[in-house]
């Protein structure tokens, strides 16, 4: 990186070294000076006496007789001052237009320890704005409301440690050989639960609350009693959501065999961003913690599971849920917080969809729970499917859709449990469900719901959802449907006979087809104009939905791909060959793997901006683990120098 | 109508110039526009004979490019972040003369020249260190030791790769 520098360097040896601080550099003092200064004060008057054009020719003649050591000398001593400052020279917009020209935040950061101007031109933020632009990065309207939800879970978390120090049913006898350190944030919790099943709650000198699983709540009315000392702390609007989450975690009733519980609330701390400057520092170590950093903020395992399977994995609305074939779903927040198991499913459970503080789960027992993961209640059982429930989505918080291996997809309306519609047409198990706010069937430009269906009979149906119509039958494949990714205006599936094809919506029409995968293209996802699948031969593929080309082929694991997620500009895929693989869809190249050789399969993994949760199985114990990518230095204020102007 | 057109520098010299040259200038076009053939003569104050001179040779070089109607920013950054080599020849000149191409460019509103100008100099800051930046444009360091040392505490974050 210095070789720029070496370059433009003259070829003698520097000029004396420009002073550190402060210091005006002194003039050049030519040894002359001293021995003889009648005769050189003499020919410097003469000199200046002289016209401009006249010293001209006088310096060329001089020039032209002087010895080249001399003439070296020479250079040395007029080439810096020949130099200038841009930013003094020129006005303020094209400073900033030279600086937009630069893309790495390196360069920028030591453009602005150059000197006080310099830095005050480099703190100008639509520099970084744009930077933030030419990197990809989120808008900082999206980083906010995300941070939105940050500051209510601390304030759930404060609210928790005001509570345990108000109230009675916190208890801390059966621990007092094992001391919470005041130094140690994170607390540890083993084989403790069995009989146990509620929380201690401790502080730290951070004044963090510190949650542990495995301590008795002598009742549900306790409880309840807790939530409501809780509520009459809080007397305004604002701060009821956090009441009823601090009442989630007081109601946590846990009767599975966990058998390991770490969290660690430190894990993801978020600064709100006030200027661009400080949105892209934050992205920009995200986004290196993406690549060679991150904290475990928790983990959980289940014992005795060695023939479990975790179906289902779902990080959404500020929950990750995970479902099991045992008919265990377990509820966690979004920063790692085991909240609740939620019981009632007497088969396995195969699919989930969140909406709001809402949850529907749906398996092998044919029945749709509703939950209320607010209170973990069942809220209602909607039956009506012949068989397993393969797939549930939810458009909003009062309707859910669910898919079955019965050919049926049956609308629920929420509120009253009622059957909207019974959508007929498949002639085999639905596979995949998605709903797409669509302009394409309204002549008045409007937006309306539509559904997609894709099912193992090898066709993908479009169906009205306000009136259960059928619009399009798409067939094409000439076997089962395993993956589904929609647009506003296109629909596209992958199937068993490994093309994907891709559908118009406007015309009903299939407008391509794309070959490649060689075998089961069970995942497909979309990321601008970028379609990406992944196949049970552990191909992963890019295209371009533009020239429906092939952007890049990669052979991403040794087994099928068991998962794949899309976080930004990152792809992240678990495969049977036991590795999370995490991907840079710009440019095909693996960014990351997080594999751990005794691990036997990742069953699923999903992300957000900062965190990526996944659940696996090693040795006879399903772990389920939260990795925290968040950007936890600490923001540096960068008022330093812009308080006091020069 | 003309096809000619006279430019005089600040220090009195005169140009002459082909129409289809000038209109490379946003300021220049809209001025030939609206005068008309009533133009002998544009004084261009503030730009001395010599920068003038060199700003004229990108144009006359450049006359043939299609006019970027969409403006300056999309098109000349997509198209690339090289220089061609033909700018890159022209723009090695000193600093001083850089500066004045640039600050010309932004007067007479000469996209593509003000383009090239400014990453030219943003060239001559990338990858550097601090005290390189110093070193390229005789900057001196007007920070105290204490200033210096919070500025690059401020910075770490940026550092690792």
């Amino acid at each position: 990186m210095c070789d720029h520098a070496n370059n433009r360097s003259p070829i003698t040896p520097s000029p004396s070294p420009v002073p550190r601080l402060r210091e005006v550099p002194p003039l050049p003092s030519p040894p002359l000076l001293k021995k003889k200064d009648s005769v050189t004060g003499g020919l410097i008057a003469g000199f200046l006496a002289l016209s401009e054009e006249e010293q001209k020719g006088l310096i060329k003649e001089i020039v032209g007789c002087a010895p080249k050591p001399v003439l070296l000398y020479a250079h040395q001593e007029i080439s810096p001052l020949l130099r200038r400052d841009p930013f003094k020279v020129l006005p303020f917009e094209i400073c900033l237009r030279i600086l937009s020209h630069i893309k790495s935040p390196k360069t920028l950061v030591a453009a602005s320890q150059v000197s006080k101007l310099w830095y005050i031109i480099v703190s100008d933020d639509s520099t970084w704005r744009k930077l933030c632009l030419d990197h990809h990065l989120r808008r900082r309207s999206a980083a906010e409301s995300y941070i939105h939800k940050w500051k209510l879970h601390m304030k759930t978390a404060e609210l928790i440690q005001a509570h345990s120090q108000n109230s009675m049913c916190i208890d801390y006898a059966d621990d007092s050989n094992e001391q919470i350190q005041p130094t140690d944030p994170v607390v540890r919790g083993e084989s403790l639960l069995g009989s146990r099943s509620d929380l201690l709650i401790s502080t730290t000198e951070q004044s963090f609350p510190v949650i542990r699983y495995g301590f008795r709540m002598s009742s549900q009315d306790q409880a309840n009693q807790n939530y409501d000392d809780i509520r009459s702390i809080m007397n305004n609007d604002d701060t009821r959501d956090a009441a009823i989450m601090a009442r989630n975690v007081s109601n946590c009733i846990l009767n599975d065999p966990i058998s390991e519980a770490y969290y660690n609330p430190h894990a993801f701390t978020h600064i709100q961003p006030h200027s661009y400057r400080a949105h892209f520092q934050q992205q920009y170590l995200i986004r290196q913690a993406w690549v060679n950093g991150g904290t475990l903020a928790a983990r959980y395992s289940l014992q005795n599971q060695s023939n479990t399977t975790v179906t289902t994995v779902l990080m959404k609305d500020g929950y990750i849920a995970v479902a099991l074939d045992t008919s265990l779903i377990l509820i966690f927040s979004e920063n790692g917080m085991l909240i609740r198991s939620l019981f009632g499913h007497v088969m396995g459970v195969w699919s989930l969809a969140i909406s709001g503080n809402t949850l529907v789960s749906g398996g092998c027992d044919r029945d749709v729970r509703e939950w209320d993961l607010l209170t973990g209640a069942c809220r209602k059982i909607l039956r009506g499917h012949q068989a397993t429930i393969r797939c549930l989505c939810m458009p909003d918080e009062k309707t859910a859709i669910s898919g079955g291996r019965d050919a049926v997809i049956q609308v629920w309306d929420l509120e009253d449990g009622s059957s909207v519609h019974k959508l007929l047409g498949h002639v085999g198990p639905v596979r995949r469900l998605e709903v797409v706010k669509t302009k394409v069937f309204d002549s008045n430009d409007l937006e309306r719901s539509i559904l997609v269906s894709a099912s193992y009979d090898g066709t993908a149906k479009v169906w009205d959802l306000e009136s259960g119509a059928m619009i399009y039958s798409f067939e094409g494949h000439c076997s089962q449907i395993y993956s589904l990714a929609c647009t506003t205006s296109r629909v596209i599936t992958g199937s068993l006979d490994s093309t994907i094809q891709v559908w118009d919506l406007r015309t009903g029409q299939r407008e391509s087809v794309l070959v490649g995968h060689g075998s089961l293209v069970s995942h497909l996802a979309i990321s601008g104009n970028k379609l990406i699948s992944g196949g049970a031969n552990g191909l992963l593929r890019i295209w371009d939905l533009d020239t429906m080309e092939s952007l890049h082929r990669i052979v991403a694991h040794d087994d099928a791909i068991t998962s794949m997620v899309l976080n930004e500009e990152l792809i992240v895929t678990a495969g049977g060959d036991c590795a999370v693989n995490i991907w840079d869809i710009r440019t095909g190249t693996l960014v990351r793997q997080l594999a751990k050789p005794s691990v036997s399969c990742v069953w699923g993994v999903d992300t957000n901006e900062d965190r990526l949760f996944s659940t696996y199985t090693e040795g006879n114990s399903i772990f389920m683990e939260l990795m925290s990518f968040a950007a936890n230095q600490s923001m540096q204020n960068h008022s330093l120098l812009l308080a006091d102007p020069i | 109508m003309q096809e000619t057109v006279k430019l005089k520098s600040v220090d009195g010299v005169v140009y002459t110039v082909d129409r289809k040259v000038l209109e490379q200038s946003v300021l220049l076009k809209n001025m030939m526009t609206d005068i008309g053939d009533d133009i002998s003569e544009i004084p261009i104050p503030n730009v001395q004979s010599n920068v003038l001179r060199k700003v004229l040779d990108y144009c006359e070089h450049h006359k043939n490019d299609p006019l970027n109607a969409a403006g300056e920013d999309s098109s000349n950054r997509a198209k690339s972040n090289e220089i061609s080599t033909w700018d890159q020849k022209y723009l090695q000149v000193d600093q001083e003369m850089l500066f004045e191409i640039i600050m010309t460019a932004n007067y007479l509103d000469i996209k593509s020249l003000l383009e090239v100008g400014t990453r030219a100099v943003a060239n001559l800051i990338k990858n550097k260190t601090p005290e390189e930046i110093r070193k390229t444009f005789n900057i001196v360091n007007d920070f105290t030791p204490e200033e210096e040392a919070q500025i690059r505490r401020e910075h770490e974050w940026a550092q690792d790769r």
